[in-house]
């Protein structure tokens, strides 16, 4: 199928290949919740609520020193094109909590609200791809709307390569196309990596473009969040004069209705049609299977297992796409002594397939 | 709005955002703080050294928001007051709360707080007023003091060496509130004031408002009324028809003063949803309003009467601008 038109150069939904689809932020939308946002990206329609920080609800939980943040992602029965009731805690929800959970954390400063939980959920009402990255964008809305504090803006988005091409911001359509879909997320101003994931093969060369695109896609939207808690700081900016009036719904809903085009700088190879590297591929497996092993997150595992593909949720300290590959090196610098050649390595892999 | 859904008409709408335009340009003139996003940078002077306060971290040399909120600076020190975080207890705050878990001496009670705080039996006045050790008899009848989900009022005693929030009761004007309304509002149209207690004589209602955002309107009760209490449990003797009849008595609330009770509360209710700052004036002077104009206490949280108070509070913002200038 043809996902980029080759004579225009037009994806199907007549988007340029880096461009993203129309977003739009809304918070306060929940009234008893602490904080509360409405997050949409084209068709994706996404709300979370955060209540907290407040009395840890199971005592055995209690982390005494710091904050224990907990997640809940959901999809509505009526989100997807057919109906049908989703059994709750499902595998991939589970995951995609999980994810969440530990991309928010990594930017809330929990150690400043001891013997507290934080409970974020997220719930997609209209599912048309990138669903995580919404809640993500989502989350850290209703986040910062519920006034905890956090390091950084946490913004994610995902990217894709179909017809020799790096696509940003995948809808349904091309995420089902079965190419590779990586979700990025960033911490925007400390310019920082929270989560990567990628359930495909891709050589080096060009998952660094793809990265790239999901990178620049991640800063747009902060750029756009940034906006929206402006517009809504301006009104209680009157608040603290003994002034004011909430009327961001007002607001947002009359001026805030804007798309954002990311046009890149960077330049994308012409010679598309190399032979896939076997040893970058390698590379790539190596830190899959090697994240899933030492990170011993029996979720993450259980994902890395599956796909055999790159699943790393990196800690917030990982600097950028260099910071990755400095991870990459030492790590295949390791592995060569445990693992002689592909033919090893592939042993390794197989019975973690059967098993599945 | 949060908490209103209103469907305004034209007119109304027109009115509505003359106002609010008015209101914006009244803040600005009196604009000294600046306000901020997660992440934003907060610009200070490194020369003549500063202290980082609440809401701020350190990156890269510059200092950086942790919080949305406006920035405040007191002497050196630079921090950002967040808008619409949860209550931040400070010691002496009269706070109201919720009894939520009877624990082995001690209350545990929800009042907004990331925590829930803590009312030990014995930093509470017992209800006979005598000073003594209390005696495992009075840890059984904690149930006749406070039960589950009864509003309390307290003072914020202090925290605790494992970080826990302690509270205490220790006179006639704390304790269990009842034959009223509780209202919740976001803490921070909360400010701390010497008041916190009014006893509105006129309309025979007391209004206590929570520093932590919970707002107790309610009939107003001559203290002393604990000692009735305790009167009927030493008068086990008397019929119990009889006994009926005086709980009734002690119970019934005349329904002048429960229209009065609803409309206080429904002006709490409409500052709140508007974001302003709730004081007893404010709050008096938006019910009379209402009932100076004949609104019906249903019509309070009405479009019309929404636009009005947005428009008194500009006019009364205007004159107080006079008055500095």
């Amino acid at each position: 199928m043809e996902y980029v038109n080759p004579l225009t150069g037009f994806r199907l939904d007549g988007r340029r290949p880096n461009e993203m689809r129309q977003i739009r932020g809304e918070i306060g939308v929940v009234a008893k919740a602490d904080g509360s946002a409405l997050f949409e990206m084209g068709n994706t329609k996404v709300i979370a609520a955060v209540y907290g920080p407040r009395e840890v609800r199971n005592k055995g939980q209690q982390i005494n020193n710091q904050a224990l943040v907990r997640c809940e992602y959901s999809m509505a029965n009526f989100s997807t094109g057919d109906r049908r009731r989703k059994p709750k805690g499902d595998r991939r929800s589970t995951e995609i909590s999980l994810v969440i959970r530990q991309t928010m954390e990594a930017s809330i400063l929990t150690h400043l609200m001891p013997h507290s939980q934080i409970d974020i959920f997220v719930q997609v009402l209209q599912a048309d791809g990138g669903t995580r990255s919404a809640c993500i964008n989502a989350a850290t809305l209703a986040l910062a709307d519920a006034g905890i504090p956090m390091r950084d803006i946490v913004t994610s988005c995902s990217a894709g390569y179909l017809c020799s091409t790096p696509l940003l911001d995948l809808n349904y359509v091309e995420d089902s196309a079965g190419g590779p879909d990586v979700a990025v997320g960033i911490l925007a101003k400390m310019d920082k990596v929270t989560l990567l994931q990628m359930d495909a093969k891709l050589p080096m060369d060009i998952f660094e473009n793809v990265m790239q695109l999901a990178i620049e896609g991640c800063k747009a939207v902060a750029h756009y969040i940034r906006e929206v808690n402006w517009l809504w700081e301006e009104r209680e900016d009157d608040v603290s004069q003994i002034v004011a009036v909430k009327c961001l719904h007002h607001v947002l809903s009359a001026g805030a209705r804007m798309g954002f085009h990311v046009i890149f700088t960077h330049h994308v190879e012409s010679a598309i049609f190399r032979v896939l590297q076997v040893i970058f591929c390698l590379k790539v497996f190596l830190l899959g299977v090697l994240t899933s092993l030492l990170m011993k997150d029996t979720a993450i595992h259980g994902m890395a297992a599956r796909h055999i593909e790159v699943d790393a949720v990196m800690e917030w300290w990982m600097p950028g796409i260099q910071g990755f590959q400095q991870l990459v090196q030492p790590i295949e610098l390791r592995m060569e002594w445990w693992m002689p050649g592909i033919q090893g390595f592939q042993q390794l892999v197989q019975p973690i397939e059967l098993r599945r | 709005m949060r908490d209103l859904q209103l469907s305004l008409n034209q007119t109304q709408r027109v009115r509505l955002q003359a106002a609010l335009q008015q209101l914006q340009d009244l803040a600005s003139q009196a604009a000294g703080s600046s306000s901020v996003t997660v992440a934003d940078t907060i610009p200070v002077n490194n020369e003549d050294g500063i202290l980082k306060g609440h809401g701020t971290s350190e990156l890269d040399g510059q200092v950086v928001a942790t919080l949305c909120g406006v920035v405040e600076r007191v002497n050196k020190l630079v921090y950002v007051r967040a808008l619409r975080a949860r209550y931040k207890p400070e010691v002496g705050d009269i706070i109201v709360g919720r009894v939520i878990e009877i624990a082995p001496k001690r209350w545990r009670l929800e009042i907004n707080f990331s925590q829930d705080a803590v009312l030990m039996l014995s930093s509470m006045n017992l209800p006979d007023g005598i000073q003594r050790r209390r005696t495992a008899v009075d840890e059984l009848n904690m149930r006749s003091i406070f039960e589950e989900n009864d509003v309390v009022c307290a003072e914020v005693r202090g925290f605790q060496h494992d970080g826990s929030l302690h509270l205490q009761a220790r006179s006639q004007k704390y304790g269990k509130l009842e034959r009223g309304q509780l209202l919740t509002v976001p803490a921070y149209l909360v400010k701390r004031r010497k008041q916190h207690f009014h006893h509105l004589e006129k309309y025979h209602v007391s209004l206590i408002i929570g520093c932590n955002g919970f707002i107790w309107v309610g009939e107003h009760l001559e203290t002393g009324e604990n000692d009735m209490l305790e009167d009927r449990e030493k008068r086990p003797e008397t019929s119990k028809s009889n006994m009926i009849c005086e709980e009734q008595e002690l119970t019934f609330t005349p329904l002048e003063v429960r229209q009065h009770v609803c409309r206080i509360a429904n002006a709490v209710r409409l500052l709140a949803a508007l974001g302003f700052i709730l004081t007893v004036e404010s709050i008096m002077d938006t019910a009379e309003a209402s009932a100076s104009s004949n609104i019906e206490i249903k019509d309070m949280l009405g479009p019309e009467f929404y636009v009005q108070t947005v428009e008194r509070e500009v006019q009364r913002r205007i004159l107080l601008s006079r008055k500095r200038g």
